[in-house]
């Protein structure tokens, strides 16, 4: 009996240290030591090509560790909840809408890549949400995207403004991603707030609604299933999509983009890095955030993430300078509004836009 | 006859060896480790988090979440489209197994795993392709279905049809089938033998597939969303949203603890139920199908050109180049996707797919397994008996609790060495095993209930040490049971997106994971990729589980 | 063409379970029965005789010959509208119904007195009077059969399908079982075909007697007919008879074409009797014993012997033949 409780015991205790594979180290205390590597925190659309991250390595010795968490959403709420054992050093992926929520829960250091000139201080957040902590890095503009080739088979002009959008000539041709359940659905309820304000967006989805547009749960199925542009089958011609959706619309070798964003319906939104706080190597994760910051990886931004790069320096593929343009005056929203509102708004939302 | 079955012997139990002891430690204590430790720990962590913000319980937030009409439509409309999925799937499903398993065709095994395909598809891509077919303007577009609660139906029956087709089907295989005739000759027509003879013997097995089915439409996710439009929500897209978007975890603690309490009553009900009396142990030859079949061959041809069609629908469309018809797709999948999509070609994504189920599977099957053998003994004891019924409710709830709870505990839960596992690549294939284990559970148990107890005792009476009898009688029988129980565990581990997408790491990506990736960029080639990926997926699930279906016969032998 | 059952030439073969060639049970298989006859079918297990009470009933499908009954085919007539009923070797009653329930399952669709009667009658008939409302799995082995049987005659079947419905019950329950069976189906007129291995429950319960080998019928007859002249030597020692001779002359039997068969009993102890041997072994009985010995000419046999006398090993010993316990088989054709 006693031996079998033993034995029993053993086994038991073998299993759970077996389990235990890897450990995080115990902060230690002192100067800073150079690491060997540094783990970047970041959502599952980050991309670079290979190679790119590696000349990081070649010119400071580190390593760079990549994991990845859900979503952009997702990847503040991890910060937030890990914040007492974080899970790496440097994040990627912060966008103007979750930022507030990130500062105010004290997840990221004081550190602003110094490599940031005057040229791209417009997408410097303010003061005190985030203009301490967050370097900019790329830039992808929601927008609603437009299928130029349906509107010249019918011959009808093209919409350009939130405002024509509920016009009855457009009656039944739009189809947006919901707020609550798709981040481009959310920027595009933005938008909307940005240009009627807090008090008068309402009355223009009720108007949007009466005009037949059409939610859906998420992008791939607006722009995948009900848009009828060129890579999909559906008969709604105006989408809520992104500035830099056009450019891979175009067929190879071809030089007219059946598609386009329409400018005057943009949404600002820019992605940032930043130090996490109770990192132990913050020097050198500012290192990673320069490098973020860099020419190399920002010109390695587009073809691989999709989104424009930041810094002004950056060159733009071939192509992307003929069918993606930026918004020079988009629309935006501060960060800790969005935060303070966001429940409210999407509540409200969910009421006018899905009853 | 069997009546002497439950009759009981006045002789004393003997005092358990000591071995036995080390067997029920270990075959009871890893599964309740496994859960325990990777599922009830995080779990409550999260829910700590709400309802303990600062060490203080507090429970106001019962009050607040539930009284608004919001939740509470929720709720309602959750159970609701859970039950009714259930009841349908259940009317299909049985027809379906009653062609799949109790008669003989070529194909049959093909076609059983092919009802596997739904749950191997990621969610996203099922919605595209349903959504193709039910949009207005899309051929089935007169229907009118499209963002209905029909919709969601046909979607959750989609999934779930090969559920209960399995579960059933593999007791009804396993039933006598000598009580038919009896009835048959007595004069009964087919029908009347299904009513009075073989569903009162089929009923654990239809009750236990229907319990599983409800669960997972309690806590389906993707598909209400996708499908439902955004009018039909259910608890689990609540919490989803109350924790990404808002972070309300206070919020999201109540609804998980709503979740978790009606998970707990569903499986009390099913228990209840679920008859321990009455297991069968035999078998019968499957028959060539005849013109009495003709009834259930209709309902199995209709189910499987319902689920055909969106199938089908997806081929095509993977067909579709910018170049016409052709492989162009499928030949992309050699790369990185265009304009470097990924950061591995997709055949890479599908080698750490089939590694990572494989591993799950495993996984799922020694824990499943030794929970079964612990979970089929039937002490004297209450107290016991009370014990083992617990485990089983214990090893069931993964499969009612919301995966964005479980994701985001294991981030707070498993933060401190010696399991600080939030990054180690062995997460992924334990996420997976959590939802397999019970499914594993629910086919072997039943094998191992019916077990005539004599069996073991003459081994035990012949001089076999109880290892011994294990492996001879216990294991034997259990050989096909757990392999039925493979293929699903492997589909499902295949399929699993909800916990893998929030654990995988970027150079290591499931195909799931890089198909959803595909299919949220804009560019006819990836989306083209992304759909060929979906079906390479659903094709080599359907390879691997034929392959499973054919060792079934050739070695493990008769009963 | 007969007013019973008439079967020509029936195939059945089958599938086996793991996989492979089609197995042949029943290979050419005809005979007739009338009505209210009761015909036994004997054999060893694997001899088919299973297989064409299954194919009788409609549970397998024949690969050639026709069944049919009052001169029309039953190949396109489904199981349950057949009008057949079968018991099988362990019962199969339905667990989770009562006696009476069990027994009233083919009486559906008739009112609930009509039922009960009719019940009633049944369980009286098999002596199973008051046991309606008893659960089946509280009943003994042999209160089981009888209510198997009960369930079976309550359809009133034209013809009563039994398969080896005393096997699984012990010896003096047997007896007893095979006497009222062969009471009730004469009383009730029912047409039988029953299935065993036991040549003498086959004596006691049937009219004639078919004896089926290896998917053949090797012979059919009148029972004490099948018992008294078996068609060959297989067929004689599945009837029990413990030795075939070529030559019977040692034994004092003119000679003749064919073999001979005896029964164990044929040879008896005799003070004066003709034939000599030599004890070889010797095993008590209720009767007397049962003796091995060594005939010369012969070789070894079986005897008996009637009464206290014991013998030892090697002690000579006179016999006598029983003529009564032999059997002339024929030169086989």
């Amino acid at each position: 009996m006693q031996k079998s409780l033993k034995i029993a015991g053993l086994a038991l205790a073998a299993t759970i240290t077996l389990a235990g594979c890897a450990s995080s180290p115990a902060a230690p205390s002192g100067p800073e030591k150079t690491p060997d590597k540094l783990v970047l925190v970041t959502h599952d659309s980050f991309s670079l090509s290979d190679g790119t991250l590696e000349k990081f390595t070649k010119a400071t010795g580190i390593e760079v560790e990549v994991q990845a968490s859900g979503d952009a959403g997702e990847l503040v709420n991890t910060l937030v909840l890990t914040k007492d054992s974080p899970l790496g050093d440097v994040v990627f992926g912060i966008d103007n809408t979750f930022a507030s929520r990130a500062v105010e829960n004290g997840v990221l250091e004081d550190y602003v890549s110094p490599e940031v000139t005057d040229a791209e201080s417009q997408y410097l957040l303010p003061a005190g949400s985030g203009g301490e902590q967050l370097t900019p890095i790329d830039n992808g503009d929601v927008c609603v995207n437009v299928d130029h080739e349906w509107f010249a088979d019918k011959g009808l002009a093209e919409p350009t403004t939130l405002d024509d959008l509920i016009k009855p000539e457009y009656k039944d041709l739009f189809v947006a991603p919901a707020a609550n359940s798709s981040s481009p659905g959310l920027a595009f309820l933005l938008a909307t707030i940005a240009k009627y304000g807090a008090d008068g967006w309402q009355d223009y989805w009720s108007k949007l609604v009466a005009n037949g547009v059409k939610i859906d749960a998420n992008w791939s199925d607006s722009y995948y299933v009900d848009f009828s542009g060129p890579s999909s089958e559906g008969d709604r011609p105006l989408v809520v999509s992104y500035a830099s959706s056009p450019p891979f619309e175009v067929p190879k070798g071809e030089t007219v983009a059946p598609t386009g964003a329409l400018l005057d319906t943009c949404f600002r939104q820019t992605e940032y890095a930043g130090v996490i706080s109770g990192t132990e190597y913050p020097k050198a994760a500012g290192k990673l955030v320069d490098f973020l910051f860099s020419v190399d990886v920002q010109n390695d931004i587009p073809e691989n993430m999709y989104v424009f790069p930041v810094n002004a320096k950056a060159t733009l593929p071939e192509g992307w300078s003929n069918y993606a343009k930026i918004a020079e005056n988009p629309f935006v929203v501060a960060p800790d509004e969005i935060d303070k509102n966001r429940e409210s708004w999407l509540t409200e939302w969910a009421a006018i836009a899905t009853p | 006859m069997g009546g002497d079955r439950h009759s009981v012997t006045s002789v004393r139990q003997a005092r358990p060896a000591p071995g036995t002891i080390l067997a029920i430690v270990l075959g009871a204590g890893v599964p309740l480790v496994f859960v325990g430790v990777f599922f009830l720990w995080p779990v409550a962590s999260m829910i700590g988090r709400g309802i303990l913000p600062d060490g203080v319980l507090d429970l106001s937030g019962f009050a607040d979440v539930l009284a608004r009409p919001r939740t509470l439509r929720l709720i309602g409309l959750t159970l609701g489209q859970a039950a009714l999925a259930a009841v349908i799937t259940t009317l299909l499903g049985v027809p379906v197994a009653h062609v799949l398993y109790r008669l003989r065709f070529r194909g049959r095994r093909v076609l059983r795993a092919l009802i596997l395909i739904p749950f191997v598809l990621p969610t996203v891509v099922v919605g595209v392709a349903f959504r193709s077919l039910l949009r207005e303007g899309g051929p089935l577009g007169f229907l009118h279905l499209d963002g209905t609660f029909a919709a969601i139906m046909l979607a959750l029956v989609f999934f779930n049809v090969a559920v209960v087709a399995r579960t059933v089907g593999s007791a009804w295989e396993g039933l006598d089938g000598r009580q038919e005739e009896a009835a048959r000759v007595l004069g009964a027509t087919p029908g009347r033998v299904f009513l009075t003879v073989t569903l009162p013997r089929l009923a654990p097995a239809i009750v236990s597939a229907a319990s599983v089915v409800f669960l997972f439409c309690s806590t389906a996710f993707g598909v209400v969303l996708v499908l439902g439009g955004t009018r039909f929500g259910t608890i689990e897209t609540e919490i989803y949203l109350l924790t990404t978007q808002f972070l309300d975890l206070r919020g999201a603690s109540v609804l998980s603890i709503t979740q978790l309490a009606v998970v707990v009553l569903v499986l009390l009900v099913a228990g209840r139920l679920r008859s321990r009396s009455g297991a069968e142990k035999g078998r019968s030859t499957p028959v060539r199908p005849t013109r009495a079949h003709i009834g259930t061959i209709l309902v199995t041809i209709l189910v499987a050109a319902f689920l055909a069609l969106p199938i089908v629908n997806l081929l095509l469309r993977s067909l579709t180049t910018k170049n016409g018809f052709g492989l162009g797709n499928y030949l992309a999948l050699g790369t990185t996707g265009s304009h470097n999509a990924l950061v591995v070609p997709v055949w890479a994504a599908l080698g750490n797919s089939l590694t990572i189920a494989l591993a799950a599977t495993a996984l799922s099957l020694v824990i499943g397994m030794s929970a079964s053998l612990v979970l089929s003994r039937r002490p004297r004891s209450r107290g016991l008996r009370r014990a083992i019924t617990g485990l089983d409710g214990v090893l069931m709830l993964p499969l009612g609790v919301s995966a964005v709870t479980v994701g985001f505990g294991f981030l707070i839960a498993l933060n401190q060495p010696p399991f600080d596992l939030r990054s180690s690549p062995v997460l992924v294939p334990i996420a997976q095993a959590l939802v397999a284990v019970p499914l594993v559970v629910r086919t072997v148990l039943p094998a191992l209930n019916a077990i005539d107890p004599r069996q073991r005792e003459s081994a035990a009476v012949l001089g076999s040490t109880p290892w011994r009898v294990l492996r001879d009688v216990d294991l034997r029988v259990v050989a096909r049971p757990v392999l039925a129980a493979s293929g699903f565990a492997f589909a499902v581990a295949l399929g699993e997106f909800g916990a893998t997408s929030f654990l995988s790491r970027p150079d290591r990506p499931t195909l799931p994971v890089v198909i959803y990736r595909l299919i949220g960029l804009p560019g006819g080639d990836n989306f083209g990729m992304a759909i060929a990926a979906s079906v390479v997926l659903a094709a080599i699930t359907v390879l691997v589980i034929a392959l499973v279906e054919r060792l079934r016969v050739g070695t493990v032998g008769t009963l | 063409m007969s007013n019973g059952l008439t079967v020509e030439n029936a195939r059945v073969s089958y599938l086996p379970e793991e996989g492979g060639a089609p197995q042949l049970a029943v290979d050419g298989v005809s005979f007739g029965i009338e009505q209210g006859e009761v015909l036994a079918l004997l054999g060893a297990s694997g001899s088919g005789k299973s297989t064409m009470l299954r194919a009788i009933a409609g549970l397998e499908a024949l690969d050639a010959g026709t069944i049919s009954w009052d001169g029309s085919d039953l190949a396109r007539v489904p199981v349950h509208k057949r009008g057949f009923a079968l018991m099988f070797q362990d019962g199969q009653l339905f667990p989770h119904r009562s006696v009476s329930e069990n027994v009233a399952y083919s009486l559906a669709r008739s009112s609930k007195t009509v039922v009960a009667n009719r019940v009633a009658e049944l369980l009286h008939l098999v002596d199973l009077d008051g046991y309606g409302d008893r659960r089946v799995t509280a009943l003994s082995g042999g209160e089981q059969q009888r209510v198997a049987l009960a369930r079976a005659l309550a359809a009133e079947p034209r013809l009563l399908l039994l398969d080896e419905p005393l096997s699984s019950l012990d010896r003096e329950l047997r007896e007893r079982l095979a006497g009222d069976l062969r009471q009730i189906l004469a009383s009730t007129g029912t047409t039988t075909i029953f299935v065993t291995h036991d040549q003498s429950e086959a004596l006691a319960i049937a009219d004639r007697v078919g004896v089926m080998a290896a998917g053949h019928l090797v012979q059919l007859g009148d029972a004490s007919d099948v018992w008294r002249h078996p068609a060959d030597a297989a067929t004689a020692s599945f009837l029990g008879y413990s030795s075939v001779l070529s030559t019977a002359a040692p034994l004092g039997v003119a000679p003749f074409a064919g073999e001979l068969a005896l029964r164990p009993e044929a040879l008896v102890v005799a003070e004066d009797g003709p034939i000599h041997a030599a004890v070889l072994s010797d095993s008590p009985t209720i009767s007397g014993a049962r003796l091995r010995v060594l005939v010369e000419g012969v070789g070894t046999l079986e005897a008996v012997s009637l009464g206290e006398q014991r013998f030892t090993a090697g002690h000579p010993v006179r016999l006598r033949l029983d003529e009564t316990a032999t059997a002339r088989i024929p030169v086989a054709s």
